[in-house]
Parts: C-alpha cells; sequence; structure tokens
C-alpha cells in the first residue's frame, strides 16, 4: 500500500502549530524544536519552543530544527531538557521552552514555565497544554 | 542544510525531517530534494485522494547520517543509495 502524505509525520506538522493550556488560553506557537541527539545516534524530540526570538532563531540560530531545515546548523547533545532563557543584554527575552515529556503518551507538558521580562509569570497557571493541531485537535495530557 | 555524501557528493538539501509516530518523537529521516520541499508545502500530491500512486519525497535515514559539520550533513561511506 503506499504511503500517502498524511502517513508521514514530519516536522512540518508540529512547527508553527497553536499551544494552548488546559484552561484554552493560548500560549503561542511552536516556533521551533529543540532535540537530543542521545549516545546510541538517536535524535530525540526534547522540547517546543515558542516565542519572537525562537522565530528569529529559525533563521540566524543553531541547534534547533528549524535552523536545520532553514539555513544553518544543528550541533551535537543538549545538556537540558528544559530551560527559560532570561534577560539578555537588556533585551527582553520572551522565549519559552517546553518539554516534551513523552512519558505523558509523547504530549507535550509543561514542566517549568514563565515569560521573563513579559509582567507575568505563568507558570502558576499554567499546568498543561494540549497541542492543538488538526491532527491532534482532541488530545489533551 | 545539505546533504552530501562520505565521499562529498552532493545529495540535497533539507526540506523536512521525518519523525517517528510517537510516543518518542524521534527523528527517522531527512527528507530532501524537490519533492521534499513540495510535501513540506503540502502540494506534493494534490490529489491524492484519487491518485492510486501518489509521489513520495525523497528521504535519507537517519541512521545512515554520521555527522554533522557547519551547515553540512555528511552521511555515512556506503549511505549513498538513497530513496
Amino acid at each position: 500500500m503506499p504511503i500517502t502524505d498524511d502517513q508521514i509525520f514530519s516536522i512540518r506538522d508540529i512547527i508553527d502549530s497553536q499551544l494552548e493550556t488546559r484552561e484554552k488560553r493560548r500560549i503561542g506557537r511552536v516556533s521551533d524544536i529543540e532535540a537530543i541527539w542521545q549516545e546510541d545516534g538517536t535524535l530525540v524530540l526534547s522540547s517546543l519552543v515558542i516565542g519572537p526570538q525562537a522565530l528569529a532563531g529559525r533563521i540566524a540560530s543553531v541547534r534547533s530544527f528549524g535552523s536545520c531545515c532553514e539555513t544553518v546548523s544543528i550541533t551535537a547533545s543538549h545538556s537540558t531538557m528544559s530551560k527559560i532563557l532570561g534577560q539578555r543584554c537588556g533585551c527582553v527575552d520572551l522565549r519559552l521552552t517546553i518539554p516534551w515529556d513523552s512519558r505523558m503518551h509523547g504530549l507535550p507538558t509543561i514542566s517549568c514555565v514563565g515569560f521573563q521580562g513579559a509582567g507575568t509569570d505563568a507558570s502558576k497557571t499554567i499546568k498543561a497544554v494540549h497541542w492543538k493541531h488538526p491532527r491532534y485537535e482532541d488530545r489533551d495530557c | 542544510m545539505k546533504i552530501v555524501t562520505a565521499e562529498g557528493k552532493m545529495v540535497g538539501h533539507v526540506a523536512d525531517i521525518q519523525l517517528s509516530p510517537g510516543p518518542d518523537y524521534t527523528v527517522v529521516a531527512l527528507i530532501f530534494g524537490r519533492r521534499g520541499w513540495l510535501f513540506r508545502l503540502h502540494i506534493l500530491n494534490p490529489f491524492s485522494s484519487v491518485e492510486k500512486r501518489p509521489r513520495k519525497p525523497k528521504t535519507v535515514p537517519w541512521d545512515a547520517v554520521d555527522r554533522i559539520e557547519g551547515d553540512t550533513v555528511i552521511l555515512k561511506p556506503g549511505c549513498d543509495d538513497h530513496r
């Protein structure tokens, strides 16, 4: 049986998807995706990255799938699964990474979130997200 | 990002990255070439519902990737027979 487009799951199905909390609060779109290059040679998705800097990073930075697909490069392993980048050089950093917890049935979850410099702290309100994508619209964490 | 064989022969440019369906979401293959870009834009098989043999994008299995240097994906020796 031939393989159709819909049967091939790829980055295009994740990137730019809307992320919502369980309370239907929209927290952004997937700008980029981080991965860990494991010792056995496999590359496993680790984080969803959102925010304007991450979006810009798809063109200008390294260490991400977006970069790999677009213009630049992907580096070897990441040491951390989740991290929130703070302010740098006086610029407000809105980048947020969401750890991809495969134990939760492969759905992205937030274990530690925050918007540093944005005047809000979402970590108390966002407990989980579900991945709003046409193919996975109703799946929840 | 371009893909080259171990001998330095150009294979193509990465257009998309194929993933396993979960729950681990590991990279399965690199999708490249003209069909790869059409696939990424969702226009590779615009009439897929009526096509008997939909076209597939060209892929290089992740197992065939040896290393990444700069903006180049270098394949393992002997891994130049990609689909």
